[in-house]
Parts: C-alpha cells; sequence; structure tokens
C-alpha cells in the first residue's frame, strides 16, 4: 500500500527545493497576513471578546494565520498534481513500481513538513515580537491541529482537482481558498456572525481548526 | 514463455472505440512493433498494457501478470518512454536520472555508474547539470529515453520514441535498443515510422481504426505483395484514367493503391520500356520514373488503403 513513499518523499522535497519561491512565499504569506492583517484590522476592531475574556485582534488571529498557511500548503498539494499531470509526468508516474496512495501520501507528508516548519517559525517569531506574546499552553494540541488541518485540506484539494481537468483546476484553486477561508472562524469570531454564516462555518474543517490551535 | 498475451483488448472513449478486439501475443526477448498511423491505437494499447488505464473489455497479461489485477507487479517488470516529453522540467538531467535510480532501488553506487554509464552512450556528459527545460527537444528526448534504461526493465515499452528527433538522435537510440534487446530483454514498440519498425522489430501488427489487420515478420509482411519491383510514373495527366489503362497490361501484377501512378511488375528491367511506352500512348507525359522493391508501406497501403502522413 506504501511501496515507494520513500523515493516519492524524496522526489517532491527535491521539486520543492527547486521551487524555492514557494517556500519563500509560503512563509511570507502567513507572516505578512499575521503582521499586516492582524496590526492593521486590530487597531480598527479593538479587543475580541472570546471564551469569556478579552483578546487583541493580533493575538485572536495569530491561529488563523497559521490556517491560512495550511490552506495554502493544501493549495499547492492540490497544484502539484495539475502540475503533473499538465507536464504529462503524471502518466508516467502511474507506470512506476509505486502505489497510488504513496504518490498522494508523499504530497501530505512534503505539505506537513513544510507547514509544521512554518508554525513552529510563527511560534519562535511571535513570542518574542509581539508584546503581551504569542503563547500556547498546550503545542501538541497546536501541533496535532495542524497536522490534522494538513491532511485534511491537502486530501480535498488533491481531490477537488483530480476530479477538475485543466484549464478549469487553476480556477478551482483560486476560488476555493477564500471562500473556505471566510466561510471560518479564521478571521472573525463566530459569536457575532448571521446564523447562515454560523451554520456553513460549523460545517467547515477549517474552523475546528483553528479554534482547537486558539483554544490551546 | 511469453511477455504478452492480448485477448480481445478493448477501450472506448465516448463513442470512439479506440482499441477494438485486439489480439496478440509476444515472446519473450522479441522486438515487437505496433506500425500505423496517428489515432490508429497503438498508444491506447501500450497505455491499457502498462497499466496506465484499465482496459474496458479482453484480457492482458505482461510476464503471466494481468494488467487489472496485478497491475502493481506488472509495474517492477516494465519501463516506459511515453510518446509526450514527461520529465521534470526543473530538474537537471543527472538528478532526473537519479530519481528513476532512486524509483528502481538501485543503491548509490550503482545509481552513479548507471548514470555515468547513461550520459556517456546518449551524448549528455556536458549537459548533465543543465535543466531540462534549457535543453533543446532533440535532447530531451533523449534524456526521457535514457530513464528508461536506468534498471533494464525485462519488457521496455517505447511509445514513438524517436518522433521528432534529427537522424543522428534516431539512430543513437535505434542503436541503443538493439544493443538493448540483446541482453534478452522484450522490447514493444510504437510507431509510425515504416523505416523505424523495418529496421528494429523482429515482428510487426500494422494497426489501423484500433484493429489489428496484419501480423508477421517485416519481410513476411513485405511478401505479401507478392515481390516483383514497383515502377512509379510521375505523370501529367489523369491518374484514374492512366490506371485503368495499364491494369490491363498482362505483364503488370498489381496497380498500388495511393494518389501516385504506380504498378507492381515481376521484372522491371524488361518491362520498364514496353509500360513506359503504354503510358505515353495512353496520353500522359513522364516527368519521372523510379524503381524499387516493395516496401512496408506499400504493404501498409494496401492492407489500410492510406499511406501514413
Amino acid at each position: 500500500m506504501f511501496k515507494g513513499l520513500p523515493v516519492m518523499y524524496y522526489r517532491e522535497l527535491h521539486n520543492l527545493r527547486r521551487a524555492w519561491f514557494a517556500i519563500i512565499s509560503a512563509t511570507v504569506i502567513p507572516i505578512l497576513y499575521l503582521f499586516l492583517f492582524g496590526l492593521s484590522i486590530g487597531g480598527l476592531m479593538g479587543d475580541i471578546e472570546y471564551e469569556d475574556q478579552y483578546l487583541s485582534y493580533f493575538l485572536f488571529f495569530a491561529p488563523g494565520a497559521v490556517g491560512v498557511s495550511i490552506i495554502f500548503s493544501g493549495v499547492n498539494s492540490g497544484g502539484m498534481i495539475s502540475n503533473d499531470r499538465y507536464s504529462k509526468i503524471l502518466e508516467r508516474i502511474l507506470s512506476w513500481p509505486i502505489s497510488r496512495t504513496s504518490y498522494f501520501l508523499a504530497r501530505i507528508l512534503v505539505s506537513m513538513t513544510t507547514s509544521i516548519s512554518l508554525l513552529l517559525f510563527v511560534l519562535l517569531l511571535g513570542i518574542p515580537l509581539v508584546e503581551g506574546g504569542l503563547y500556547c499552553d498546550n503545542i501538541f494540541l497546536v501541533l496535532l491541529s495542524a497536522l490534522l488541518g494538513i491532511i485534511c485540506f491537502s486530501s480535498i484539494f488533491m481531490s477537488f482537482l483530480s476530479l477538475i481537468p485543466p484549464p478549469n483546476d487553476s480556477i478551482a484553486l483560486t476560488c476555493l481558498p477564500p471562500v473556505i477561508m471566510l466561510c471560518s472562524s479564521m478571521f472573525y469570531s463566530l459569536a457575532n456572525a448571521p446564523s447562515w454564516l454560523r451554520t456553513m462555518a460549523y460545517m467547515n474543517p477549517a474552523t475546528y481548526m483553528t479554534d482547537v490551535m486558539r483554544g490551546a | 514463455m511469453l511477455a504478452i498475451e492480448c485477448a480481445g483488448l478493448t477501450k472506448h472513449f465516448g463513442d470512439l472505440t479506440a482499441v477494438d478486439h485486439v489480439s496478440f501475443e509476444v515472446e519473450k526477448g522479441e522486438r515487437f512493433g505496433l506500425l500505423g498511423p496517428n489515432g490508429a491505437g497503438k498508444t491506447t494499447t501500450i497505455r491499457m498494457l502498462t497499466t496506465v488505464i484499465p482496459p474496458d473489455e479482453g484480457t492482458a497479461k505482461v510476464l503471466g501478470f494481468d494488467v487489472r489485477r496485478k497491475p502493481d507487479k506488472v509495474r517492477e517488470k516494465i519501463g516506459v518512454v511515453l510518446q509526450g516529453l514527461a520529465l521534470e522540467f526543473f530538474s537537471t538531467v543527472y538528478d532526473t536520472l537519479d530519481i528513476y535510480g532512486r524509483i528502481y532501488k538501485m543503491n548509490a553506487e550503482n545509481r552513479k555508474k548507471r548514470i555515468e554509464y547513461l550520459l556517456s552512450e546518449f551524448e549528455l556528459e556536458d549537459k548533465r547539470n543543465e535543466r531540462i527545460d534549457c535543453l533543446s527537444g532533440g535532447l530531451q528526448r533523449r534524456v526521457q529515453v535514457a530513464t528508461a534504461f536506468m534498471q533494464p526493465p525485462e519488457i521496455l515499452f517505447l511509445d514513438e520514441p524517436t518522433i521528432g528527433l534529427d537522424p543522428q538522435s534516431r539512430r543513437k537510440i535505434w542503436q541503443f535498443i538493439e544493443e538493448f534487446s540483446k541482453g534478452g530483454y522484450t522490447v514493444i514498440l510504437s510507431t509510425h515510422y515504416m523505416d523505424e519498425a523495418d529496421y528494429l522489430c523482429s515482428r510487426i501488427g500494422i494497426i489501423d481504426y484500433g484493429k489489428i489487420s496484419a501480423l508477421d515478420t517485416p519481410e513476411g509482411l513485405k511478401s505479401t505483395l507478392g515481390g516483383g519491383d514497383i515502377i512509379t510514373f510521375g505523370v501529367e495527366g489523369n491518374v484514374d484514367l492512366l490506371r485503368s489503362t495499364i491494369s490491363k497490361l498482362d505483364y503488370v501484377e498489381e496497380i498500388m493503391a495511393g494518389d501516385e501512378l504506380a504498378a507492381r511488375v515481376e521484372n522491371a528491367d524488361e518491362v520498364l520500356f514496353k509500360l513506359s511506352e503504354e503510358v505515353v500512348k495512353a496520353g500522359a507525359k513522364i516527368k519521372n520514373i523510379s524503381v524499387r522493391k516493395p516496401s512496408l508501406e506499400d504493404t501498409f497501403i494496401k492492407l489500410t488503403g492510406r499511406r501514413i502522413e
């Protein structure tokens, strides 16, 4: 079932090494989200009531920024399938002595590697830089939530992109992430959201991923 | 032992039947060719045999393993070169070959030796550190073929391996395939180049509209025309009328199908002058005349009624 998984993981990491801009953007975008969005909107909104306490928007949004990174790593996993299909290498891979499971799992493992590295980077950067500090009582719960989020969103985007042929796949990649992010608790508290939006958010895995991280 | 056994292999894409009840067998160590025009069903047949797509009907076994039931076993035994370029374009030539070595579980030392050997054989030594997307189409194709030889497979599938290559590169790849098959390996080749099929294949299946219309050795296929010589006239005049006129001559064995005025005769030396006179008498102006032995292309045209473009 996992035949060829190590070599497929190596291949993915190897390809990622060449796509250095993807690594930089995956690192920079969530940090930009966290600092620019978190600080600018935070200035407008003031503190937010969350679980019987008041938090700065920056601290409230920090788990959401990690979620942004996880969703984008899922988008990358899906995008790589499109890329393999477009460059015809997918057809060649299908005749390699590896299992189909390994092909998909290798992508999820690479997403885990990059996202967890990024999460730790955000925490390390955020803790000393932010007044009041980013903090977490249970780092293992944060990591578990992030890992489940990666598995979930990588699987969603890979399944989605496997079903949608080019050129519509790139449109799907552009449209789907904002819907997932905005219909969740990543950017705002659901306490004051309209009921239809709350219903959508509670059907969205991104809400649970963010809330677990926020609670930890 | 049989390397390939196909029986009633069929594949539909919507209303189109791309492969229509194809059956053939290939012995181990054979160089077998599927010859046909674009869209004949060659690539679809190879895609089914290499487990990329499942057949809709019929059975196919590769080294005794059913492609539908034991695709993993089949993939362990085969190497594939696809028709289109299928490479990691941002990887270097060396890294591309290295990945293939890893896929086939070669250890580091063997991998390195094999890569050096292939770089030398395919004349890619000075391109080893260049990215694939920076190479010319011909060099990319060479890299693609080289990847299939990283770990010599028991059966090598080559789908139009020399398409778009210059004559020098084509010849190089032919020589490599020839050398490879001497090691007892089986080669399944699809091509629309007559000379390639004639040179490389020990047996050829002519495929058109998804069906195999003939299957024999190259010599056997050519002999279906009955031997002799083919005289071709380049003429100004009504070719259909000329065909009808010369077909009545007792020394003309057969009028060849196609756009040109061509006739097969038993011995061109004896009848060339007489036949030319008849063509002129029929009102045509002869621009040129050529005489040659029947080729695979003549057989193909006879069997399918069309020329491979």
